[in-house]
């Protein structure tokens, strides 16, 4: 799928079909492929002619080029710079894609005028077949706006002129961005929400400065380049040997955003950029992360990391208060996790790093989950407790990937630690979690453990609790006025005691038992409890209420009756047919339901939903539906359980499958007849 | 459906935050004490944040000047309560001029933690996007990055200068209902004898009238300790039905160079004729162009809907927001060049265009929005909006400008059933837009199912949408691909096992405007098989009506017209399997409510079933005394639509 040449290496990184290439090239390899230049102000007669993209008939847009050339330049003021020349051409198929023709790019103004970055060259024109003549119109400079945004940001505004279904619209600009400002070129995406025709991505990179350069995604490149050529930088002293990439995806799809995904960044065809080292001779040379005991080591040696974990004064007296009150190790921990949760507050922002330090975070009782797990991580130590930071990317910035180091590939942080051969995961900015309980938003495949001393080492992160759900049904029923009574208890365990409690702790009582009624408006419902609402974290929520229901279907001499009163799957969550990205659930999943029904003297079940046992391959998952009689009693234990949390394409059919069983079984009925 | 246009629109944001935080330089009460304590015990209860303070007081200079004071103390007392108020927001633009915000922060004693510093405010411009250009922009200021212990009070403060006199601060004190008012009150200071007008709404205190050691004429409504609603209930009524509110605007003013009078709808629409007079010159060529598209139209009609189509062809929605209150709209020439335009640069290149068709047409001011009104008896810039309104004869042709495939004479929930302003040479006239009864909100759906033995079953669904009830269609047609139309359609009819193998969806705007969805799928376990027995469901697509928890209420319930003015009407015919017989039926139904009306009818003939469903619904206030009785009608409805009629096998 991948044309990879000869020098490069292609890694498979896992088996979920997600292709890398490593493209750190030396040498000069080119394919004959069918190539597409198209001039800037010039349109071809069959782009105005379509009606509907081939590959796609309904979408309402296609971008027909997408282009972006970077290169460095030497700026006397500013120093080095990333320039790119961006381009776009887009067929407006339909009228909701009109508003592709307004365009909004926004750029920052920097600390200094140094570090201002511009946007130049603004060119656009519109395109359109009147009376089977090619109409261009170009953009009128007077109508581009320029606004600032706020104090770090400016932005710019334009619409192109005379833009209906059926134009082409075109444009294109410069953007210049200090390296000072930012080290790498932005990740650069193949695809979109629409068909992208052509998309291609060039570089230029002198021998000085070495990128490391990932690609990801489904789609294969079309054309993939690499040649040694001479960088010009515009500053004789800088000028020399370097590389000159090219990257084409051709007809790449929309993409479908589909559930049970990471994030949408992890499938997307993309090609991304690390600075991994700057080496000018007889000037500088500095390395940034490339393996990933530089990696390791750029972090300890980072102020807003490695620095904020050396310290500790702040600590001080809670560490006595704790030592006051326990040497035991585990009770140290827990301690220390249920102070820092309650002294720091979680601002709600991710991020490696400390904003104004672990030691302001701490005193303003607010801070980002490094300020808070640092103090944590920082506090274990100051306790004489095995701990050190564990770093990770959360699902919704994206898989992590072992072979290629790179820091950016990392946005959150949490606390491990290890008392006798136990290792528990601690994440302090969760008011409701207990002690060694993630939140399925950092459950996303490995963490990478940085140790005080010694190697860091990567540890994969399988969930340790599940979602999980247990209903008990005692229920009397009563033909005669065709009503069910009885008592109802549910319990919340692991996640989903945790979303839970983060949704009702510090609720109005009437909110969760409104909510709680709404489960099942139709029933009758009194002496509402609620249990362990946050009293033990380590166990579940419980909720429970004595209820009456009027059955519509029962009629004194015959009647139709689904024991699953509650916590029926009323629909199965995998909808689509088909699936092209793998299936991922962030946990596993528990949910039991036991009925126990007393039947009046001188009824008796006429028909019975056999019973069933149904499971995925390799113990991902099982289904049970047991149902027996005894006496004047019925009873049915429906169990769903989930374990395995990533399935291939593939096996999405079967998952599919099985979770319409479920739903099937489920909604069957017994009969029940008088005697 | 669409960015809110006309500078009105930020004005309504903006006055939304006026009610929250009033002022006045000078306090009314003595000393201020901000301590928790003093709070009157009944209006914690319930509450997320205490209005301890809530000054507002507009300061009319002259016609063309007024100072804006606003001063709000409020005690947090949970993280709601801090999210609804620990950061203020001062919105305004070229018009207005911002000073002296300040603000202070006390501990629950009322001992002051933290002054405001300027490096607390930040300013920003909003509208994001390409297509949003405006002048607005806004002020936040807050206390920065530390976490304070509830709870805790917050003092702001600020002044502004107001040059766009053509608006007055709207009064709504309680529009959180999550928060209760110690105090809070509106001024209004106006020179002695200047006039202007005010109108108090839903039980808003009388203005108590005065005058200060100058001779200015002071105007005050307050109100004090109001607790927190404690429960939001289900259907309630609008907030412009419902919440205390003032509304003040001028009769005189004054804005850069143009003057004008507000004193009647007639009025202002004089004053906004005089604004835009003379923007609806097109050029010769395009004139020429609408000439040829009209030659041998036979009818006005006929005309305007060529006009309109041919508009729609040529021009987008831009929001561009510049210049006097949004007022003033861009010059017909221009759009007819660009080919963009706000809401009122497309109205008026549409009626440009058709008076060059020789079409008589206004532009119309409107309070666009689901279920959006205004206040019919007070003349002040409530809208939000501007449509065009062309006449055939005698009948009004309405005209969306902002959209590419609304049919002529369509309007959908956005703009129906209001008042608008129409906007004529000699003034304003206040009409109210065509609205849409419940049998005009039809979807008719008709479903035939073939079983299988093992309950397996074909559908083919062919259903008609009319009215409103055919908007989300069209623009599913319009805005989704096929990959996106096919998942809607999933989730919408939510069977389990279903597979959809062909849909199809045809539009009609002739003699009436409606969509016709067309799909056939293939549905596992359409119908229960379980043991013997085969259990077929009366209604085969789920139509959910949520029970409210709530089984008692002392106020009106509000039931939204542009979603329950409607009629179902399906009818699904079952084949049933070879070797089943019918085991038990389903009573007829039939449910006749104030609300609308139920029915359900099972026939059963040899070996087909037929269910035939209508329900017919009715928007609109309902009395407290009727809420059981709706009730008792959305259980019966919900309890229909599970049952289902069963077949025994021969076995």
């Amino acid at each position: 799928m991948v044309n990879s040449t000869p020098n490069s290496k292609l890694l498979c990184a896992n088996n979920l079909g997600l292709f890398l290439l490593l493209c750190l090239l030396k040498t000069t390899f080119s394919f004959a492929q069918e190539d597409f230049k198209p001039k800037m102000g010039q349109i071809d007669r069959a782009s105005l002619e379509m009606t509907a993209y081939p590959g796609d008939s309904s979408a309402d847009a296609v971008v027909l080029y997408d282009y972006a050339d970077v290169g460095f330049v030497y700026d006397d003021r500013q120093g080095f710079m990333l320039v790119m020349e961006y381009w776009a051409r887009i067929k407006i198929l339909r009228e909701s894609a009109l508003d592709r023709a307004s365009v909004a790019l926004s750029y920052g103004t920097g600390a200094t005028v140094d570090q201002r970055e511009r946007i130049e060259g603004i060119r656009g024109y519109s395109y359109n077949l009147e009376d089977n003549q090619i109409v261009t119109r170009e953009l009128d400079k007077k109508s581009i706006r320029e606004e600032k945004i706020s104090e770090d940001y400016r932005g710019i505004k334009f619409n192109l002129p005379n833009v209906k279904k059926g134009s082409v619209i075109e444009y294109s600009y410069r953007r210049r961005t200090p390296l000072s400002v930012k080290n790498e070129p932005d990740t650069w995406f193949f695809q979109g929400s629409i068909p992208y025709k052509w998309s291609e991505y060039k570089i230029q990179i002198p021998a000085y400065l070495e990128y490391k350069i990932t690609m990801g995604g489904y789609m294969p490149l079309h054309i993939h380049k690499t040649e040694q050529t001479r960088v010009d930088v515009g500053f004789t002293n800088y000028n020399g040997n370097g590389m000159a990439y090219r990257f084409v995806v051709k007809d790449a799809p929309a993409f479908r955003d589909e559930p049970f995904i990471t994030t949408s960044k992890d499938y997307l065809s993309k090609i991304k950029f690390e600075l991994a080292s700057v080496s000018i001779p007889g000037q500088m040379t500095k390395k940034f992360s490339q393996t990933w005991e530089q990696v390791d080591r750029t972090l300890d040696q980072a102020t807003w990391f490695g620095g904020e974990l050396r310290k500790s004064g702040y600590l001080k007296d809670a560490k006595a208060e704790i030592l006051g009150k326990t040497k035991d190790p585990s009770a140290k921990m827990q301690l220390a996790y249920d102070f820092v949760r309650k002294r720091i507050k979680w601002n709600g922002y991710n991020g490696l790093g400390s904003e104004d330090g672990v030691r302001k975070a701490f005193d303003n009782g607010k801070g980002n989950v490094s300020d808070i797990n640092i103090t944590l991580v920082n506090l274990l130590r100051e306790l004489e407790l095995e701990a050190n930071p564990m770093i990770l990317s959360t699902r919704s910035h994206g898989r992590i990937i072992q072979e290629i180091p790179m820091l950016e590939s990392f946005n959150y942080l949490v606390a491990h630690v290890k008392i006798a051969d136990v290792e528990y995961w601690l994440d302090a900015t969760q008011p409701y979690a207990k002690a060694g309980m993630l939140p399925e938003e950092a459950l996303n495949t490995y963490a990478r453990l940085l140790p005080k001393k010694g190697e860091g080492r990567f540890i994969d992160l399988n969930p340790k609790d599940i979602r999980s759900q247990l209903q008990i049904v005692n229920g009397t029923i009563n033909p005669q006025d065709g009503t069910i009574k009885g008592n109802y208890t549910v319990s919340y365990g692991g996640y989903n005691a945790l979303a839970w409690r983060n949704k009702y702790v510090d609720a109005e009582e009437s909110a969760i038992t409104n909510d709680f009624k709404k489960e099942m408006p139709e029933w009758a419902l009194q002496n509402i409890v609620v249990k362990n609402k946050s009293e033990d974290l380590n166990l579940s929520v419980q909720m429970g209420c004595d209820f009456e229901v009027e059955d519509e279907s029962m009629q004194p001499n015959m009647f139709y009756f689904n024991p699953l009163l509650l916590g029926r799957w009323a629909t199965n969550p995998l909808k689509s047919q088909e699936r092209i990205y793998p299936l991922d659930f962030a946990s596993g999943l528990s949910q039991t339901f036991i009925g126990t029904y007393t039947l009046p003297d001188g009824y008796a079940i006429e028909e019975i939903p056999a019973n069933e046992i149904l499971s995925l391959p390799e113990k991902g998952g099982r289904f049970s539906y047991q149902i027996s009689q005894e006496g004047n009693q019925i009873q049915l234990k429906s169990a769903i359980n989930l374990s395995k949390l990533s399935y291939t394409s593939e096996e999405y059919h079967l998952v599919k499958e099985f979770f319409e069983r479920v739903v099937q079984k489920q909604a069957k009925p017994l009969v029940i007849k008088k005697k | 459906m669409k960015i809110l246009s006309m500078n009105c629109k930020n004005r309504a944001r903006f006055q939304v935050f006026l009610g929250l935080m009033l002022l006045s330089a000078v306090s009314v009460f003595g000393q201020d004490n901000y301590a928790f304590d003093k709070i009157p015990p009944a209006l914690l209860e319930g509450a997320n944040a205490v209005v301890r303070i809530g000054e507002s007081s507009w300061e009319i200079v002259s016609r063309g000047e007024a100072k804006r004071r606003e001063k709000l103390v409020v005690t947090i007392l949970n993280e709601s309560g801090e999210d609804d108020y620990d950061q203020l927001y001062v919105f305004y633009d070229k018009f207005t001029k911002v000073s002296d915000i300040e603000g202070i922060l006390y501990d629950s004693n009322g001992k002051v933690l933290k002054k405001l510093r300027n490096a607390n405010i930040e300013d920003y411009g909003y509208g994001g996007a390409g297509n949003d250009i405006l002048d607005g922009r806004v002020k936040v200021a807050s206390f920065g990055k530390k976490a304070y212990s509830y709870p805790y009070t917050i003092e702001y403060t600020y002044e502004i200068k107001e040059r766009n006199m053509m608006f007055y601060p709207k009064w709504r004190p309680t529009s959180n209902s999550k928060t209760a008012l110690e105090s809070s009150s509106y001024m209004i200071k106006a020179p002695s004898g200047f006039n202007f007008r005010y109108k108090e709404y839903n039980g808003a205190p009388v203005v108590v009238k005065n005058k200060d050691v100058n001779g200015a004429d002071v105007y005050l409504w307050k109100l004090e300790n109001k607790p927190a609603t404690k429960v939001d209930e289900s259907y309630s009524l609008p907030a412009l039905e419902s919440l205390p509110m003032v509304l003040a605007g001028p009769s005189e003013f004054e804005v850069l160079e143009h003057k004008g009078n507000f004193s009647t709808w007639n009025d202002m629409g004089k004053f906004y004729y005089a604004l835009n007079d003379g923007r609806g010159v097109l050029p010769e060529a395009v004139q020429n162009e609408i000439k040829n598209i009209v030659k041998g139209a036979t009818s006005e009609r006929e005309k305007i809907d060529k006009v309109y189509k041919w508009m729609q062809g040529r021009s987008r929605y831009v929001s561009i927001q510049l210049g006097i209150g949004g007022w003033q709209t861009i010059d017909a020439a221009t759009v007819a060049a660009k080919g963009y335009g706000d809401c009122k640069a497309l109205t008026n290149f549409t009626i440009a265009a058709l008076n060059y068709a020789g079409i008589k047409s206004y532009a119309a001011l409107i309070r666009a929005g689901d279920d959006e009104k205004i206040k019919t008896d007070f003349s002040v810039g409530q809208f939000n909006h501007a449509i065009a309104c062309a006449f055939a004869g005698k009948d009004t042709v309405w005209l969306e400008c902002t959209s590419q495939t609304t049919p002529p004479n369509y309007l959908g929930d956005f703009t129906n059933g209001r008042p608008a302003l129409l906007i004529t040479p000699e003034g304003g006239k206040l009409v109210t837009t065509p609205d849409y009864s419940p049998e005009d909100n039809l979807r008719a759906r008709n479903l035939k199912v073939k079983l299988e033995a093992n309950g397996d079953g074909e559908v083919l669904i062919n259903t008609v949408y009319k009215g409103i009830r055919q908007d989300a269609k069209r623009s599913l047609i319009h805005r989704g691909n096929a990959d996106g139309q096919r998942k809607t359609l999933i989730e919408e009819l939510n069977l389990t096992g279903m597979e959809i193998r062909s849909f199809d969806f045809a539009e009609k705007q002739q003699p009436e405007v409606l969509v016709n969805e067309k799909i056939n799928m293939f549905v596992r376990n359409c119908a229960t098989k379980s043991g013997t027995r085969l259990f077929v469901k009366a209604n085969l697509l789920p139509t959910t009506f949520i029970l409210p928890t709530e089984t008692q209420r002392s106020t009106p319930f509000y039931l939204p017209t542009a979603d329950y003015n409607m009629t179902n009407s399906d009818t699904v015919t079952y084949q049933i399997p070879e070797g089943y017989k019918l085991e038990s039926s389903l009573p007829a139904e039939k449910v006749e409510t104030a609300f609308g009306t139920f029915e359900l009818l099972a026939t059963v003939t040899g070996n087909t079933l037929v269910c035939v469903r209508k329900l017919k619904l009715k928007g609109g206030t309902y009395p407290a005394t009727d809420y059981a009785a709706w009730l008792t009608f959305i259980k019966k409805i919900r309890r229909v639509d599970r049952s289902q009629v069963v077949f025994v096998g021969n076995s």
